[in-house]
């Protein structure tokens, strides 16, 4: 189990290591556009600064944290420690150097395209294959969960998964298919024009493209929140959760719920 | 309930607040609707007036339009480049405006007044300093202005 743990912690320091200077570019943001006076008041560190702010708090965060949670679920729930310890490292290390990369580009002033992209608008390449490493290298945490589970559930046969694996898996699934609308963006439209294969962005299809990330990402920043408050919470009160099985219930909800759910961005935009 | 939800939303909320409608977002100064001789407001013959803007980086064409209170108002968006936004502040008229679309918004105004039209999607560096401003005249004093006038507003 001490191994599982190193692993959770390194998502959690990670995260966190990114968090605290997002805050402050946050904070700056805010002086910038106050009456108030900001140190270092220069107008296109702006929007490299909400650039790098974005991304940090909508994925970098975000998916390290799940990630993390996800391990030390997986590790305390099933009693035993996470198996496919090596993949889980190789998934840490590619979601950290895309994670470098895409910050690296936006340091440099040359990816002010916000996190949601913008297009037409278009930015370094670096940033769109680091964006790309930090959300296609979080599959093989997908990928652990599932493992992890089912491997359980074919050790311990007639037995239900534990309700805090049972929600982690269900986040990984939720975010596999969130995930798939702005990997394909980029991967069909993004990186053909960002490597110059292409002159023009058919900004219509990015849109509905990234509209299935766009709302279901948020469900996945939640989801961790969630599972807390179903498992951790009811334990550390000293009682029990009231229903497993509507416990169980909330997250298969949660998963239907989250597949259509972009879709009102297109309704909403042209 | 779900049921409830589904079938409210494809009844009465299911659509978006502009027309689906594409345009070639590189030849718009071409020909067609889009070209400068179109812009700003046009009275149609039902008494119902159109406004058309272009919405590019970063500036809007052009950057003041005239309306007549207490009519039925169309605004006619889109952009030669990036995605901009449309927004009159206080009134709900508020859409994107995305290249290769067109933005179809409708309104009224009840009083003559001056109302703030700020580009509220990013859309590069000089995103913040893109904004606009209509005008909304009353009703019987509208039609004498001349079409020159009519796409520019007096300054402030």
């Amino acid at each position: 189990v001490h191994r599982s743990d190193r692993l959770a912690l390194s998502h959690l320091w990670v995260a966190f290591g990114f968090f605290v200077p997002a805050v402050v570019l946050g904070a700056w943001q805010m002086l910038m556009r106050s009456p108030l006076p900001a140190p270092l008041d220069d107008p296109d560190a702006y929007y490299a600064s909400v650039t790098l702010h974005g991304t940090v708090m909508a994925y970098v965060v975000t998916t390290f944290f799940a990630m993390g949670f996800g391990y030390a679920v997986a590790a305390t729930s099933l009693g035993r420690p996470v198996r496919g310890l090596i993949a889980a490292w190789i998934g840490f290390a590619i979601c950290l150097i895309g994670t470098l990369m895409a910050a690296a580009a936006v340091l440099s002033g040359r990816a002010s395209v916000l996190y949601t992209f913008y297009p037409p608008l278009l930015a370094s390449r670096w940033y769109y294959v680091g964006f790309f490493l930090l959300v296609g290298g979080s599959m093989i945490w997908v990928v652990l969960m599932i493992v992890n589970m089912m491997s359980w559930k074919n050790e311990n046969p007639g037995q239900s998964v534990p309700l805090a694996m049972f929600a982690v898996t269900a986040t990984a699934l939720l975010w596999a298919w969130s995930a798939s609308g702005v990997l394909l963006e980029l991967v069909g439209i993004i990186f053909p024009a960002a490597f110059g294969a292409t002159t023009q962005i058919d900004a219509g299809l990015a849109r509905t493209l990234f509209s299935v990330t766009l709302h279901g990402i948020v469900y996945f920043w939640l989801m961790p929140a969630y599972i807390a408050f179903y498992t951790l919470v009811p334990q550390a009160a000293g009682g029990r959760l009231y229903s497993d099985t509507i416990g169980r219930l909330t997250f298969i909800m949660f998963l239907v719920v989250s597949v259509p759910v972009g879709m009102h961005h297109l309704l909403v935009d042209p | 309930m779900m049921i409830v939800i589904v079938a409210t939303g494809i009844a009465h909320a299911l659509h978006p607040p502009s027309n689906v409608e594409t345009t070639d977002p590189v030849r718009l100064h071409l020909r067609g609707e889009f070209a400068e001789s179109n812009l700003g407001t046009a009275l149609e013959p039902d008494g119902s007036a159109t406004v058309r803007l272009i919405a590019q980086q970063y500036s809007f064409v052009p950057n003041c339009a005239l309306v007549p209170a207490d009519t039925p108002v169309k605004f006619r968006l889109t952009s030669p480049d990036t995605i901009h936004g449309f927004l009159l502040g206080g009134t709900n008229v508020n859409t994107m405006v995305v290249p290769g679309f067109v933005s179809e918004v409708h309104t009224r105004f009840a009083a003559p007044g001056d109302y703030r039209m700020p580009c509220h999607e990013f859309c590069g560096f000089g995103h913040q300093g893109m904004w606009a401003r209509v005008t909304v005249m009353a009703h019987d004093q509208f039609p004498k202005l001349t079409s020159l006038e009519r796409t520019s507003c007096a300054p402030q």
